[in-house]
């Protein structure tokens, strides 16, 4: 896992990737107990290209060069496999933008914030999702009025009362 | 609340308590844990036609 933060970093210093943060399963598991996952999913901001187009080409034929193959929608990263997911939306983009520098074991790694990650699962909607809510909210260290205003901004404070009360 | 019995309280406490613990290790602690459950879930999955790796976190040994 450390050498797969480490890839991840490469990735981001060599400018293959412009930024990077871990999401989903993972992320949660920085801020509640373990859950079971099998992906390691990183949100991405990717390098303009000229046409402005986004691809993930350069990334997946770099990491390819590297020896590291594709295995369904996940490159398999030092035995860890990895979803790339870039950032579609206005909300992926502030959480990437917002993301915090974490340790694992003397490697740094960036990690959603835990609010945005409750406010990526409401948005996302589906079951698993709302489990990962209740067990955030139960576990882990928020802000509360960093979190309300996310909501309300995104507009989710509907869906997130529904989820909740 | 008022009809549960206090012993499964007191089991129902332990069990926040433990939830807490497990929520409050290290990163790597929690991942190691990860790879236990995928170890016991991979079978299953497996069964299920689902394509599933153990995530390898020894990192001694170099490439």
């Amino acid at each position: 896992m450390k050498r797969t933060i480490h890839i991840l970093n490469e990735l981001e210093h060599t400018g293959v990737l412009s930024r990077y943060a871990i999401g989903g399963a993972m992320g949660a598991l920085f801020y509640a107990e373990p859950q079971l996952t099998y992906d390691l999913d990183v949100f991405i901001l990717l390098p303009s290209t000229s046409g402005g187009l986004l691809t993930l080409a350069p990334l997946y034929e770099t990491l390819r060069l590297r020896g590291y193959q594709e295995e369904g929608e996940c490159v398999l990263i030092e035995g860890v496999p990895v979803q790339f997911l870039p950032a579609y939306n206005a909300l992926l983009e502030e959480a990437l933008a917002e993301a915090v520098e974490k340790p694992y074991e003397d490697v740094s790694t960036r990690v959603l914030r835990v609010e945005h990650l409750v406010a990526i699962c409401v948005q996302t909607g589906r079951a698993k999702d709302k489990d990962r809510v209740r067990l955030l909210i139960e576990e882990a260290d928020m802000d509360i009025v960093y979190l309300t205003e996310l909501l309300e901004r995104y507009e989710l404070t509907e869906k997130w009362m529904l989820w909740t009360t | 609340m008022d009809n549960i019995k206090p012993e499964i309280l007191k089991l129902l406490a332990a069990k926040k308590a433990r939830r807490y613990k497990l929520a409050h290790l290290s990163i790597s602690e929690k991942v190691k844990i990860v790879v236990q459950l995928q170890k016991m879930a991979a079978p299953v999955s497996r069964e299920g036609g689902k394509v599933v790796h153990i995530w390898k976190i020894d990192d001694s040994a170099s490439r």
